[in-house]
């Protein structure tokens, strides 16, 4: 019987040959029941249960099944994420990109930051356009979804998206790239072979699997992988926020309004009328911390609600409610890649020009001027195989303020995943790639690297 | 053409050899300019040095000019004085008035020169020598700011005092020479002294009653007016600035602390209500720019030390002013994504405060902390930062 289960797991892991040495013990020995039937289904693997030895909590030693063998594998399913995987399928590259959570959009969608920030730049031409290529493909196809998305328009900036609209876009564009999506999987840990990447290990509701790969983009957001596999980075503390949207604000009733009262804040728009989005700060704290994550998921929640409370008691907005909170706290920095290049906010307020630019964004604290961003800022100064993407790339205290919001995310998230279809084809490492090739490659799938 | 070349003719040697090596002095090592040019005056060394009740080092290279001019009347003049070969040529271009500057032609018909050096030296003793920046030395120096008057548009203005020299020369040719430059009046004053030491008393342009009553008149002016002429606002000063009187005062507006100034923060003020302050430097802060931590080359570059010198160590020390954040408009205690001057502060002077009670974020400078130095002021993408020049002085 037992025999007959792990064969039945492993054929249906697509697995091949596994072996399951020492204390590990295989689950699912009871039947599975379907109703009144008993399947035949694929066990559940866990590698054997930890064990307390001489009073210590033990993981014994045992293989991780491999689920599957790619070419670019992205961890992380967020802004960064899914260009990543958009860019490197449509380079011709076999992709897997997996997510811990069910949906696409991460802190954009899940964390519900709604707004896209840091969309233009101001050039002598005007208002200039720096998110382009497949991001703003994202944001185009998201006009024409009703309700999909506000200030996307020529002579507008800072678009307002609706979550489940941004899932639903980037999922249908990653099915059409045929990108291999695998969700509901954490990334815990990097595969290594001395000091490259070769893949990463994941959990699972059935347990750990291993994906395996030939280069690997870290858009966690929190550098996990990079973290794991012992690039360096530099640790922050930032502000940990719990966003949300009001419903009924177009049923405030002004004639109740008090004449000459203040009228609070409410939030932005968008693009559901009579719904705004408010962001939150929140305290600073360690974002790798679970009881930092726990306290300030439970704090943001109650202010939440004791916030919304004293709005609906003032007179004519007792209609207004929560509409929903985010399913995922809005985490602004954890850790920040050591890059071969460091774009530092004195090198942007110089206006410094990077031969290895990958894209070019800008910010309101930056003077709204055109920033370089380096390839540099992608690549771990030892670890290879694997390129970082989104707001844990390489950046000084001051430039990951810009480099966290969603526009050089999806700037980033692009060239990471064309600098790593294009290492695979070249066959080289990452860090060596032609950058005057990677720079073409960008310029056709329409990204904007300046003039 | 022809003729206005001949009259350009006859250079005098020894001045066009000076020019040429001073032009080739600071072309080589560019302080020359602002620092030691406006040092060899005695008139502003005296003048500063009464104002500020201390001797700096720059003052010292005053002391050849002074000795040459007891000894041999107006050489710098004759031989040396760069405004005084401008003013020369300027004089030639008009038909007419071919003039050659001699001994004889320094005399002072009109004391005008010796009324300024006289009410100066008095405004001196009331710690406000008002009229040392008509200096031409420091006029000539201040021309130099035109490298930066692209920069920052109201340098233009300081950079005005040697053509308004060079107009009054084409005007009224030798004029400013004899009437109206105060350090040739020092010197004058000088040679005077030295001849009443050895001949007695002879005739001089300025009775000694009228001198002195020309000092007093000097150090009640000074005494009464700077306060008045201010204008209300305050403005914040180069670090190392002595008191605000003796500031506006001192200050030859040569310029020499704007060109210094690597982060070109050092801009002169250009307020028709502050009188007294008028082009008299202060700080601007803009993108990128501030008062760097490592630098103190303004106090270095200030010939009349109203910037004092100071260093690296008392100049971190120096609060320039206080950080003002006016959190109604804070974009992070709006909930706005920013708090961009907390790391961008180099001494960890702005905080950020977490009130749980209403779940919402405050900024806060730290007083003991900040020195005023401006790195926040342009970082901020609302504008709500200014440096508050305090109430330190």
């Amino acid at each position: 019987m037992a025999t007959n289960n792990r064969r039945d797991f492993l054929r249906g892991l697509a697995l091949g040959s596994a072996v399951v040495s020492g204390s590990s013990v295989l689950r699912a020995e009871e039947p599975i029941h379907l109703g009144s039937k008993v399947v035949d289904l694929p066990g559940v693997y866990h590698g054997g249960p930890a064990i307390i030895e001489n009073g210590k909590v033990v993981q014994p030693r045992h293989e991780i099944p491999v689920l599957s063998d790619t070419g670019v594998l992205v961890v992380g399913g967020g802004s960064a994420g899914v260009m990543a995987a958009l860019a490197a399928a449509r380079a011709g590259q076999k992709v897997t990109l997996v997510e811990r959570y069910g949906c696409f959009g991460g802190l954009w969608s899940a964390g519900m930051v709604l707004i896209v920030l840091a969309t233009h730049v101001k050039t002598a031409q005007g208002l200039t356009k720096c998110v382009r290529g497949i991001g703003d493909e994202l944001l185009e196809r998201l006009t024409k979804i009703k309700g999909g998305i506000v200030n996307q328009a020529p002579g507008k900036r800072n678009p307002t998206s609706d979550p489940e609209a941004t899932k639903y876009v980037m999922a249908e564009m990653l099915r059409e790239a045929q990108v291999e999506i695998l969700l509901h999987s954490w990334a815990t840990n990097a595969i290594m072979n001395g000091r490259s990447v070769r893949g990463v290990v994941f959990e699972s509701k059935a347990g750990c699997f291993a994906i395996t790969a030939k280069v690997v983009v870290d858009a966690t957001g929190d550098g996990d992988v990079y973290g794991a596999a012992g690039a360096e980075h530099v640790r922050h503390l930032h502000r940990i926020g719990l966003v949300h949207r009001l419903g009924n604000v177009d049923r405030i009733d002004q004639t109740k309004v008090a004449v000459g009262s203040k009228v609070p804040s409410l939030g932005s728009v968008t693009p559901i009328p009579g719904v705004v989005w408010v962001n939150m700060q929140g305290p600073q704290g360690d974002c790798l911390n679970v009881r930092t994550l726990t306290q300030t998921e439970l704090d943001g929640r109650r202010a939440v609600w004791q916030r919304v409370k004293a709005l609906q008691q003032r007179p004519g907005y007792e209609q207004v409610f929560v509409l929903d909170t985010a399913s995922q706290l809005g985490i602004r920095a954890s850790r920040t890649l050591k890059g071969l290049t460091e774009p530092t906010y004195n090198d942007a307020m110089a206006g410094k020009r990077y031969r290895d630019v990958v894209g070019v964004g800008g910010a309101d604290f930056l003077g709204e001027r055109s920033c370089w961003i380096p390839y540099g800022a992608l690549v771990p100064v030892k670890v290879d195989n694997l390129l970082a993407a989104g707001r844990c790339v390489a950046a000084d205290n001051l430039m990951m303020n810009y480099m966290r919001l969603i526009g050089p995310c999806l700037i980033t998230g692009q060239a990471a995943g064309a600098a790593a279809a294009l290492a695979i084809s070249s066959k080289c490492r990452p860090r060596d790639v032609e950058i005057s090739r990677l720079q073409a490659l960008l310029r056709k799938q329409g990204a904007y690297l300046g003039s | 053409m022809t003729e206005l070349l001949r009259r350009l003719g006859s250079p005098l040697p020894t001045r066009l050899a000076t020019g040429f090596l001073l032009g080739l002095a600071a072309w080589l090592w560019p302080p020359v300019w602002g620092l030691i040019l406006p040092a060899l005056s005695p008139y502003v060394a005296v003048g500063s040095t009464i104002a500020l009740r201390s001797v700096s080092l720059a003052s010292i290279a005053s002391v050849p000019m002074l000795l040459v001019a007891v000894f041999c009347r107006r050489f710098w003049c004759r031989r040396l004085c760069p405004v005084g070969l401008i003013s020369e040529y300027c004089g030639r271009v008009r038909a007419g008035s071919i003039q050659r500057n001699t001994p004889q032609s320094f005399a002072p018909a009109l004391p005008v020169s010796r009324v300024i050096v006289f009410a100066t030296l008095g405004g001196a003793l009331a710690g406000y020598p008002f009229l040392l920046w008509l200096d031409p030395l420091a006029l000539f120096s201040g021309a130099f700011n035109l490298s930066r008057a692209a920069v920052h548009g109201v340098t233009l203005l300081s950079v005005a005092g040697l053509p308004v020299v060079m107009f009054i020369s084409v005007l009224f040719p030798g004029i400013w020479c004899s009437r109206i430059c105060p350090l040739g009046a020092t010197q004058d004053l000088l040679a005077l002294v030295a001849r009443r030491l050895n001949a007695g008393f002879p005739g001089a342009a300025l009775p000694a009653r009228r001198a002195v009553l020309t000092v007093g008149v000097g150090a009640a002016f000074s005494a009464l007016v700077p306060k008045a002429w201010a204008g209300r606002q305050r403005y914040l000063r180069p670090p190392g600035n002595v008191d605000e009187t003796a500031f506006k005062g001192g200050c030859i507006r040569c310029g020499s602390c704007v060109r210094a100034c690597p982060t070109g923060i050092i801009q002169p003020v250009v307020d028709p209500s502050d009188v007294s302050g008028f082009l008299a430097p202060t700080l601007r802060f803009s993108g990128a720019d501030y008062c760097l931590q490592d630098c103190n080359r303004c106090g270095k570059a200030c010939p009349t030390k109203v910037i004092r010198q100071l260093s690296l160590e008392e100049k971190n020390r120096h609060v320039i002013g206080i950080a003002r954040i006016d959190l109604s408009k804070c974009l992070l205690t709006l909930e706005k994504e920013c708090g961009v001057c907390l790391p961008r502060c180099p001494r960890g002077a702005i905080v950020e405060g977490f009130a749980y009670d209403t779940y919402t974020v405050t900024v806060k400078v730290l007083p003991d902390k900040c020195n005023g130095c401006g790195a926040c002021v342009g970082i901020c993408p609302a504008k709500v930062v200014t440096i508050d020049p305090g109430s330190h002085r």
